[in-house]
């Protein structure tokens, strides 16, 4: 358990450092980061690139597994219009849009 | 997403239905192999939809192990799939061949010809005559289009029918049209040698005439009313002149009338005359050098205003409109045009002439009015204008008159007794 615990400090320390780095340069951070970038066309088509998979797919709710925990979106008639290893698209009215 | 659609057509594409316990599974262990997948529904049996590439059907086998689902596939749908079908069919493939070709072919075809006048109804030949004369020379319903040139064709018409002037062949589609101006006779033209009186276009006192050929039968100083002959073009025969040698002489048959072209110069007084009247408060409108515009949109039943106001803020203004249309296309006009209003705005003045400025103005506008009108080649000799109202009355009326010298000779053909 103290071993997990030292782990993670010198993950995050890491983490830490990469995004001074990142910051400092001004680069992108969703390029150097690995973060997720998601674009959103008004309430009805929703762009997520860089994701790590579906969780769960429902009409009404989606959860999309990302580097940084999971997505969870609500909404109604939710279809995924299209999925690949580096993107999804997803339409139908989104509701909201809830990291956790 | 249409062209996307279009490369999955063509390469063919399998509708799934995914159901288990873990749908989501299999889709992330599609994902992880790199096989993207589409239009992704769930049914209300909690069934997955999803449609995938053919080429990747290999894969689906140990996906649907791994994830513990049932995959079933709906449908396969795309050209690799239909061509396939197309095989078993093969006079629905040859009837679709044969009728893209029956309509090219056909379209190669000449099917209507129609004959355009180019300015005006067509007078000295009928459409008929140059269906006609277009038929004699090839060009009718069922000619071949490449069989025909154009340039030969419209010279080979213009041959045919000496009261054309010009043709004009095209082709739109499987419609000939063909263009035709005719001749236009030179006024006088016809008929050159034929005999010929001088008559007076209008009256007026001769002032001198000049005969070239023909017999004159007026002199100067003469009145002519209109229509009255000035050089007749026919002569009569002198009459026998009696000689001392020959008392009592047979009569001699009188030769006969010669008939010629009458040709001569007949310049007489003409007179013009004419009345006006005007009133003596008169409305003058001096722009202030204000102005507004407005632009609108017009569509059928309505109209936007995107800039201006809607109505003049000026009691008083001249209004001017320019309306730009958008090309139209064949016969289709775009019902939508764009208007730009302007208002000037003006000051109305009013001004009380006296008498002896009304009847100048009057006068001025009237000889001005007359003199428009003078034929080319009248040179004014004289005017007068007199007013006909008393000095007292508001509105002012006068009478004019303009004398010019004219050539008023007019040439008729000799018809009957001349």
């Amino acid at each position: 358990m103290g071993k997990n615990r030292s782990r993670r400090s010198w993950m995050d320390r890491a983490r830490r450092l990469e995004k001074a780095i990142t910051d400092y340069l001004e680069l992108p951070a969703d390029a150097v980061l690995d973060l997720p970038r998601l674009t959103l066309v008004g309430n009805s088509r929703l762009v997520v690139e860089n994701h790590r998979g579906i969780s769960e797919y429902q009409p009404d709710l989606v959860r999309l597994k990302l580097s940084t925990g999971e997505l969870e979106i609500k909404g109604t008639g939710m279809l995924l219009r299209e999925i690949k290893p580096d993107a999804i698209a997803l339409e139908g009215t989104i509701q909201s849009l809830t990291f956790c | 997403m249409a062209w996307r659609n279009w490369l999955a057509y063509l390469e063919g594409y399998l509708i799934l239905t995914i159901s288990g316990d873990d749908p989501e599974g299999f889709l992330n262990l599609a994902l992880a192999q790199g096989i993207s997948l589409w239009d992704i529904t769930r049914h209300r049996n909690g069934s997955i939809q999803a449609k995938m590439p053919a080429g990747k059907y290999r894969a689906l086998r140990s996906l649907a192990r791994q994830s513990r689902c049932r995959v079933r596939i709906v449908d396969k749908r795309g050209w690799p799939f239909f061509s396939r079908r197309l095989r078993g069919r093969q006079v629905l493939l040859l009837g679709s061949l044969f009728f893209l070709l029956a309509i090219y072919l056909l379209s190669t075809f000449i099917w209507v010809v129609d004959v355009r006048p180019e300015n005006g109804p067509l007078r000295r030949v009928t459409p008929a005559q140059v269906l006609a004369a277009a038929r004699a020379e090839g060009l009718k319903p069922g000619a071949r289009k490449s069989a025909l040139d154009i340039r030969v064709l419209e010279h080979a018409l213009e041959r045919r029918l000496p009261q054309v002037a010009w043709v004009g062949i095209r082709f739109q589609g499987t419609r000939a049209e063909i263009t035709v101006v005719e001749k236009a006779a030179p006024p006088g033209e016809e008929a050159s040698d034929r005999p010929a009186s001088i008559i007076a276009a209008k009256d007026g006192v001769i002032k001198d005439i000049l005969v070239i050929n023909g017999e004159g039968r007026v002199k100067a100083g003469d009145t002519v009313r209109q229509g009255e002959i000035l050089i007749s073009g026919l002569i009569l025969p002198p009459p026998p002149e009696k000689k001392p040698g020959e008392a009592a002489s047979p009569e001699q048959p009188l030769s006969p009338p010669r008939l010629v072209r009458a040709r001569g110069i007949v310049r007489a007084r003409v007179w013009y005359e004419g009345e006006k009247e005007i009133n003596r408060r008169q409305v003058q409108e001096v722009p202030t050098g204000r102005q507004q515009t407005t632009i609108m949109v017009q569509v059928p039943g309505h109209r936007y205003i995107l800039k201006g106001p809607e109505r003049p803020s000026y009691t008083n203004y001249r209004k001017e409109n320019k309306v730009v249309a958008l090309p139209s296309w064949r016969n289709f006009t775009l019902p939508v045009e764009l208007i730009i209003t302007s208002y000037y705005e003006v000051q109305v003045r009013y001004r009380q002439l006296s008498y002896e400025e009304a009847i100048s103005t009057a006068g001025q506008q009237i000889l001005a009015e007359l003199k428009e009108k003078l034929p080319p080649g009248a040179s004014i000799t004289g005017q007068k204008v007199v007013p006909l109202t008393k000095p007292e009355d508001e509105i002012v009326r006068v009478q004019a008159w303009v004398e010019t010298e004219e050539d008023i000779g007019q040439v008729v053909p000799l018809s009957g007794n001349g």
